[in-house]
């Protein structure tokens, strides 16, 4: 391997890097510090959990920090969603094919028991279309609605808002996978309607990896996924009812969350410049179709993320020279959410490019210069 | 064996793909491809080759020592096992 320092790193969409370095320092320091009380502890104690339920509320604006319950990443938090939400047989789930397969793997477990699950179709560019989904409400009137707020394969956001809205007009509880938006662009759940979200630590909140959780509306109880030790209420045969013990069994991931913490607090004090990334996008989708390249551009709202594929050349080879011969870091393929490749029309996958913060535009000139090469050569 | 040998996973199931780690460079390697359809592209900041034989095809940098082989026989575990001991022939013959 050669040094991080040579690398370009663009695949933030599955993990953001580099990271705060104070991220790495509260993380070591709490490996080596007496852990906390779970659950047991005093005033005087620190508790990591509740801190970063706190400023996790600032960022996702709801009221209610305890709300938010925290396990290792977003399939945590969509599994205890989805298989907590309480569906019966017969009962119907509405979703998108942009969904990630933490969304449709336990939906097709759940179909599997007599669940039924509609999938609304996407864009071109991966965005759900009002109209279509509004159609889909009213043709199958679920009970519940799951909903990619932005494609990790195409980075097009969805208008949460209104499709929430529409949603609870026709009656149904909406689940919103916000992984690829929270950090990245404003979430306001209480303030959309949405009843359950699930969310990682480790992209654009800039946090470690094995952090994650979901957010339950109040009043909305759900069955627990998995259950076990609380630490407190031991007594009881079942788990508190209580968020976010309800949701929370077994030892969480201190050092991690100790991490979080650092990066919330860190993105809090160095608020991300939109229009700068926005730009370091438009750079690299404009420049990828000046060379031919075959690129998804949304229109509106983005994450920094860009899918393209190079006509005549299969995206595995691209991938292969810009990681083997350009120290390139990027995503090709499904990229985990295979339902949405028919409706792109791009049925064998792309090359995804996602940015941060941290990408500057000699960067960006960088990786065109490399595609640049491998169409000319035509490899 | 004196390579090592991992599986390439990807999307899709029935990836069938596999990186050697060899003692001997693409380079060398290529010396041995007769018979192959061998490709060099000296544009890229680390030169690459390919060489295609039917429907085989190996990938490389030319100055590394990983390779990646792709397989795509209906029998491919035994293209796999004839592939490797030609590598293993291929190396001790070069060290």
């Amino acid at each position: 391997m050669n040094s991080s320092e040579s690398y370009i790193y663009m695949n933030n969409a599955a993990t953001s890097w580099p990271k705060p370095s104070i991220v790495a320092e509260a993380m070591a320091k709490a490996v080596g510090a007496l852990p906390g009380a779970a659950n047991r502890g005093g005033i005087q104690d620190f508790d990591v959990f509740s801190e970063v339920r706190k400023e996790l509320a600032e960022v996702m604006g709801i009221s209610c920090p305890e709300q938010i319950a925290l396990g290792s990443n977003s399939t945590w938090g969509l599994n205890q969603g989805i298989f907590g939400y309480p569906l019966k047989a017969g009962d119907t789930v509405l979703t998108t094919t942009a969904e990630h397969n933490a969304v449709l793997r336990p939906l097709y477990r759940l179909e599997e028991n007599g669940v039924k699950i509609h999938k609304v179709s996407v864009d071109k560019t991966g965005r759900v279309q009002p109209e279509m989904w509004k159609r889909a409400l009213k043709q199958y009137r679920p009970q519940l609605c799951v909903l990619i707020h932005a494609s990790n394969v195409t980075g097009a956001v969805n208008d949460a808002a209104f499709l929430t809205k529409l949603a609870k007009e026709y009656g149904a509880d909406m689940l919103l996978d916000v992984s690829q938006t929270l950090g990245c662009i404003p979430v306001e759940l209480e303030s959309w309607g949405v009843d359950l979200a699930a969310f990682t630590g480790h992209k654009y909140l800039l946090g470690p990896q094995g952090t994650g959780g979901l957010y339950v509306r109040p009043g909305l109880e759900l069955r627990p996924y998995i259950i076990g030790g609380t630490g407190v209420m031991s007594d009881l045969k079942d788990m508190p009812l209580n968020m976010p013990l309800h949701l929370e069994a077994g030892t969480g991931n201190e050092p991690s969350y100790h991490g979080l913490l650092a990066a919330l607090k860190w993105n809090r004090e160095h608020p991300m410049e939109a229009e700068v990334l926005y730009k370091r996008v438009c750079q690299l989708s404009d420049g990828l179709q000046r060379l031919g390249c075959r690129v998804i551009i949304p229109e509106g709202v983005i994450t920094p993320v860009v899918s393209f594929v190079v006509p005549g050349i299969p995206s595995a080879d691209v991938s292969d020279i810009l990681m083997d011969s350009y120290d390139i870091i990027c995503r090709v393929g499904l990229h985990c959410a295979p339902e949405i490749m028919e409706d792109l029309e791009m049925p064998d996958g792309t090359i995804r490019l996602s940015l941060s913060r941290f990408t500057t535009s000699e960067e960006v000139e960088q990786v065109l210069g490399a595609v640049q090469d491998i169409v000319e050569s035509g490899v | 064996m004196i390579f090592t040998c991992k599986k390439v996973e990807n999307c899709f199931a029935e990836a069938r793909t596999y990186e050697y780690e060899l003692p001997i460079t693409g380079e060398e390697l290529c010396r041995f491809l007769t018979g192959w359809e061998v490709r060099e592209n000296h544009r890229f900041r680390r030169p690459v080759f390919s060489a295609k034989k039917e429907k085989l095809e190996i990938k490389g940098i030319l100055k590394a020592h990983i390779i990646k082989i792709n397989y795509t026989a209906e029998n491919w575990t035994n293209e796999k096992e004839e592939m490797e001991r030609w590598l293993n022939h291929v190396v001790a013959v070069e060290m």
